[in-house]
Protein backbone atom coordinates (compact mmCIF):
# COMPACT_ATOMS: atom_id res chain seq x y z
CA UNK A 1 0.00 0.00 0.00
CA UNK A 2 1.27 3.28 -1.01
CA UNK A 3 1.75 6.73 1.16
CA UNK A 4 -0.73 7.98 -1.33
CA UNK A 5 -3.33 5.34 -0.95
CA UNK A 6 -2.80 5.48 2.97
CA UNK A 7 -3.49 9.04 3.22
CA UNK A 8 -6.38 8.67 1.07
CA UNK A 9 -7.74 6.55 3.49
CA UNK A 10 -7.18 8.52 6.31
CA UNK A 11 -8.44 11.59 4.65
CA UNK A 12 -11.68 9.75 4.22
CA UNK A 13 -11.69 8.70 7.85
CA UNK A 14 -11.92 12.59 8.98
CA UNK A 15 -14.43 13.19 6.82
CA UNK A 16 -16.28 10.68 7.84
CA UNK A 17 -15.42 11.14 11.63
CA UNK A 18 -16.60 14.91 11.32
CA UNK A 19 -20.09 13.93 9.48
CA UNK A 20 -20.62 11.65 11.97
CA UNK A 21 -20.69 13.78 15.42
CA UNK A 22 -23.34 16.74 14.69
CA UNK A 23 -25.63 13.37 14.16
CA UNK A 24 -24.49 11.40 17.34
CA UNK A 25 -25.66 14.66 19.00
CA UNK A 26 -28.74 14.92 17.27
CA UNK A 27 -30.23 11.70 18.24
CA UNK A 28 -31.47 10.97 21.67
CA UNK A 29 -28.64 9.30 24.02
CA UNK A 30 -29.76 6.04 23.59
CA UNK A 31 -28.53 2.60 22.61
CA UNK A 32 -30.08 3.22 18.98
CA UNK A 33 -27.95 6.30 18.87
CA UNK A 34 -24.98 4.35 19.55
CA UNK A 35 -25.73 1.75 17.25
CA UNK A 36 -25.96 3.87 14.25
CA UNK A 37 -22.18 5.21 14.90
CA UNK A 38 -20.88 1.95 15.71
CA UNK A 39 -22.79 0.42 12.81
CA UNK A 40 -21.47 2.77 9.96
CA UNK A 41 -17.89 2.54 11.63
CA UNK A 42 -18.17 -1.36 11.13
CA UNK A 43 -19.60 -1.21 7.77
CA UNK A 44 -16.87 1.70 6.77
CA UNK A 45 -14.38 -0.69 7.85
CA UNK A 46 -15.91 -3.62 6.16
CA UNK A 47 -15.98 -1.23 2.64
CA UNK A 48 -12.30 -0.98 3.15
CA UNK A 49 -11.01 -4.00 4.60
CA UNK A 50 -9.71 -6.11 1.44
CA UNK A 51 -7.46 -3.02 1.56
CA UNK A 52 -5.63 -4.74 4.91
CA UNK A 53 -5.35 -3.21 8.61
CA UNK A 54 -3.03 -0.12 7.31
CA UNK A 55 -6.25 1.13 5.41
CA UNK A 56 -8.73 0.29 8.62
CA UNK A 57 -6.12 1.57 11.01
CA UNK A 58 -5.71 5.07 8.56
CA UNK A 59 -10.10 5.28 8.63
CA UNK A 60 -10.44 4.24 12.13
CA UNK A 61 -7.50 6.70 13.32
CA UNK A 62 -9.02 9.53 10.53
CA UNK A 63 -12.73 9.02 12.31
CA UNK A 64 -10.75 9.68 15.57
CA UNK A 65 -9.68 13.00 14.27
CA UNK A 66 -12.67 14.36 12.63
CA UNK A 67 -15.12 13.72 15.00
CA UNK A 68 -12.72 15.39 17.68
CA UNK A 69 -12.01 18.02 15.66
CA UNK A 70 -15.62 18.80 15.70
CA UNK A 71 -16.57 18.41 19.16
CA UNK A 72 -13.27 20.79 19.85
CA UNK A 73 -14.93 23.34 17.35
CA UNK A 74 -18.21 22.99 19.03
CA UNK A 75 -16.88 23.20 22.37
CA UNK A 76 -15.10 26.43 21.72
CA UNK A 77 -18.29 27.63 20.30
CA UNK A 78 -20.30 27.40 23.52
CA UNK A 79 -17.28 28.28 25.58
CA UNK A 80 -17.62 31.54 23.36
CA UNK A 81 -21.38 31.87 23.65
CA UNK A 82 -21.26 31.19 27.60
CA UNK A 83 -19.32 33.78 28.37
CA UNK A 84 -20.93 36.48 26.40
CA UNK A 85 -24.08 35.66 27.68
CA UNK A 86 -23.11 35.30 31.41
CA UNK A 87 -20.45 38.57 31.39
CA UNK B 1 -6.92 -16.57 -7.89
CA UNK B 2 -9.34 -13.94 -7.35
CA UNK B 3 -7.33 -12.45 -4.77
CA UNK B 4 -3.91 -12.62 -6.97
CA UNK B 5 -5.91 -10.96 -10.25
CA UNK B 6 -7.24 -7.94 -8.22
CA UNK B 7 -3.68 -7.61 -6.81
CA UNK B 8 -2.18 -7.89 -10.07
CA UNK B 9 -4.66 -5.07 -11.26
CA UNK B 10 -4.22 -2.47 -8.76
CA UNK B 11 -0.35 -2.87 -8.58
CA UNK B 12 -0.89 -2.29 -12.32
CA UNK B 13 -3.30 0.36 -11.58
CA UNK B 14 -0.53 1.96 -8.91
CA UNK B 15 2.18 2.16 -11.30
CA UNK B 16 0.30 3.53 -14.22
CA UNK B 17 -1.05 6.05 -13.06
CA UNK B 18 -0.21 9.57 -14.34
CA UNK B 19 -0.21 12.90 -12.72
CA UNK B 20 -3.48 13.58 -14.58
CA UNK B 21 -5.26 10.55 -13.63
CA UNK B 22 -4.11 11.45 -9.78
CA UNK B 23 -5.28 14.42 -10.20
CA UNK B 24 -8.45 13.98 -11.76
CA UNK B 25 -9.18 11.61 -8.97
CA UNK B 26 -8.52 14.18 -6.14
CA UNK B 27 -10.69 16.81 -8.18
CA UNK B 28 -13.19 14.20 -8.47
CA UNK B 29 -12.81 13.47 -5.01
CA UNK B 30 -12.89 17.07 -4.06
CA UNK B 31 -16.45 17.56 -5.96
CA UNK B 32 -17.93 14.58 -4.22
CA UNK B 33 -16.77 16.03 -0.54
CA UNK B 34 -17.92 19.68 -1.43
CA UNK B 35 -21.40 17.72 -2.06
CA UNK B 36 -21.53 15.83 0.91
CA UNK B 37 -21.05 18.76 3.03
CA UNK B 38 -23.78 20.47 0.67
CA UNK B 39 -26.11 18.02 1.03
CA UNK B 40 -25.42 17.68 5.28
CA UNK B 41 -26.17 21.37 5.49
CA UNK B 42 -29.18 21.62 3.75
CA UNK B 43 -30.53 17.94 5.18
CA UNK B 44 -34.01 17.62 6.52
CA UNK B 45 -34.26 16.07 10.02
CA UNK B 46 -32.43 13.63 11.75
CA UNK B 47 -29.81 11.40 10.39
CA UNK B 48 -31.54 7.71 9.22
CA UNK B 49 -29.87 4.57 8.66
CA UNK B 50 -30.21 5.05 4.97
CA UNK B 51 -28.36 8.55 5.27
CA UNK B 52 -25.24 6.43 6.49
CA UNK B 53 -25.66 3.97 4.01
CA UNK B 54 -26.14 6.38 0.93
CA UNK B 55 -23.19 8.56 2.56
CA UNK B 56 -20.78 5.33 2.79
CA UNK B 57 -21.80 4.76 -0.68
CA UNK B 58 -20.49 7.75 -1.92
CA UNK B 59 -17.13 7.89 0.07
CA UNK B 60 -16.00 4.49 -0.43
CA UNK B 61 -18.65 2.25 -1.98
CA UNK B 62 -18.73 -0.05 -4.82
CA UNK B 63 -19.35 2.43 -7.53
CA UNK B 64 -15.91 4.34 -6.08
CA UNK B 65 -14.24 1.62 -5.95
CA UNK B 66 -14.81 0.14 -9.44
CA UNK B 67 -13.38 3.86 -10.54
CA UNK B 68 -10.35 3.97 -8.08
CA UNK B 69 -9.22 0.57 -6.88
CA UNK B 70 -8.69 -0.04 -3.19
CA UNK B 71 -4.97 0.38 -2.09
CA UNK B 72 -4.11 2.22 -5.42
CA UNK B 73 -2.42 5.93 -5.80
CA UNK B 74 -5.92 6.62 -7.59
CA UNK B 75 -7.87 5.53 -4.71
CA UNK B 76 -5.55 7.99 -2.42
CA UNK B 77 -6.14 10.57 -4.22
CA UNK B 78 -9.43 10.26 -4.19
CA UNK B 79 -9.52 10.43 -0.68
CA UNK B 80 -6.97 13.07 -0.36
CA UNK B 81 -9.76 15.31 -2.66
CA UNK B 82 -12.72 14.00 -0.69
CA UNK B 83 -11.16 15.74 2.15
CA UNK B 84 -9.88 18.93 0.50
CA UNK B 85 -13.54 19.54 -0.59
CA UNK B 86 -15.31 18.40 2.05
CA UNK B 87 -13.29 21.01 4.25
CA UNK B 88 -13.01 23.81 1.86
CA UNK B 89 -16.80 24.34 2.04
CA UNK B 90 -16.08 24.50 5.57
CA UNK B 91 -13.26 27.08 5.71
CA UNK B 92 -15.05 29.39 3.36
CA UNK B 93 -17.90 28.70 5.12
CA UNK B 94 -16.20 30.01 8.36
CA UNK B 95 -14.82 32.85 6.00
CA UNK B 96 -17.91 34.42 4.63
CA UNK B 97 -19.66 34.16 7.87
CA UNK B 98 -16.64 36.10 9.38
CA UNK B 99 -16.83 38.74 6.74
CA UNK B 100 -20.51 39.01 6.55
CA UNK B 101 -22.03 42.05 9.08
CA UNK B 102 -25.46 39.62 9.33
CA UNK B 103 -23.69 36.33 11.08
CA UNK B 104 -21.36 35.55 14.26
CA UNK B 105 -20.04 32.28 14.30
CA UNK B 106 -23.16 31.43 16.70
CA UNK B 107 -24.69 31.19 13.63
CA UNK B 108 -23.39 27.64 13.80
CA UNK B 109 -24.65 26.58 16.97
CA UNK B 110 -28.08 27.85 16.53
CA UNK B 111 -28.72 29.39 13.62
CA UNK B 112 -29.10 33.30 14.46
CA UNK B 113 -28.37 36.07 12.38
CA UNK B 114 -29.14 39.41 12.50
CA UNK B 115 -32.70 40.33 11.31
CA UNK B 116 -32.88 41.87 7.69
CA UNK B 117 -33.25 45.51 7.20
CA UNK B 118 -36.38 47.35 6.37
CA UNK B 119 -35.22 47.05 2.91
CA UNK B 120 -34.21 43.59 2.64
CA UNK B 121 -35.96 40.26 2.24
CA UNK B 122 -35.63 36.71 2.65
CA UNK B 123 -38.17 34.97 0.75
CA UNK B 124 -39.61 31.84 3.02
CA UNK B 125 -38.01 28.25 1.40
CA UNK B 126 -34.92 30.08 0.28
CA UNK B 127 -31.88 28.36 1.35
CA UNK B 128 -33.33 27.04 5.02
CA UNK B 129 -30.04 25.49 6.66
CA UNK B 130 -30.26 23.07 9.76
CA UNK B 131 -27.57 23.84 12.72
CA UNK B 132 -25.12 20.92 13.28
CA UNK B 133 -24.27 21.67 16.44
CA UNK B 134 -26.95 22.92 19.19
CA UNK B 135 -26.07 25.34 21.90
CA UNK B 136 -26.49 22.82 24.59
CA UNK B 137 -25.52 19.64 24.46
CA UNK B 138 -28.45 16.85 23.62
CA UNK B 139 -31.03 16.97 26.05
CA UNK B 140 -30.14 20.16 27.97
CA UNK B 141 -31.34 22.75 25.52
CA UNK B 142 -33.07 23.50 22.21
CA UNK B 143 -31.23 21.61 19.31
Amino acid sequence: MTALAWAGSVAMGVVWGWWTAPQSERRPRSLAGALVVVAGTVQTAQIVSFSGYAAAAGLVGGWIVGFSLHQAFRTALRLRLRERTTS
Amino acid sequence: MGLTQDTTAVTAVATAASSLQLWGAAMFGALIGWYVYFINRYRKGDVQISDLATVLGVIGGGAVLALFPAKSDLFGAYGVGLFGGFFLYFILLVLMVAKSPNFSVDWFLDGRRRKPADDEVVPPGTAETVHAMGVEPRGRGPQ
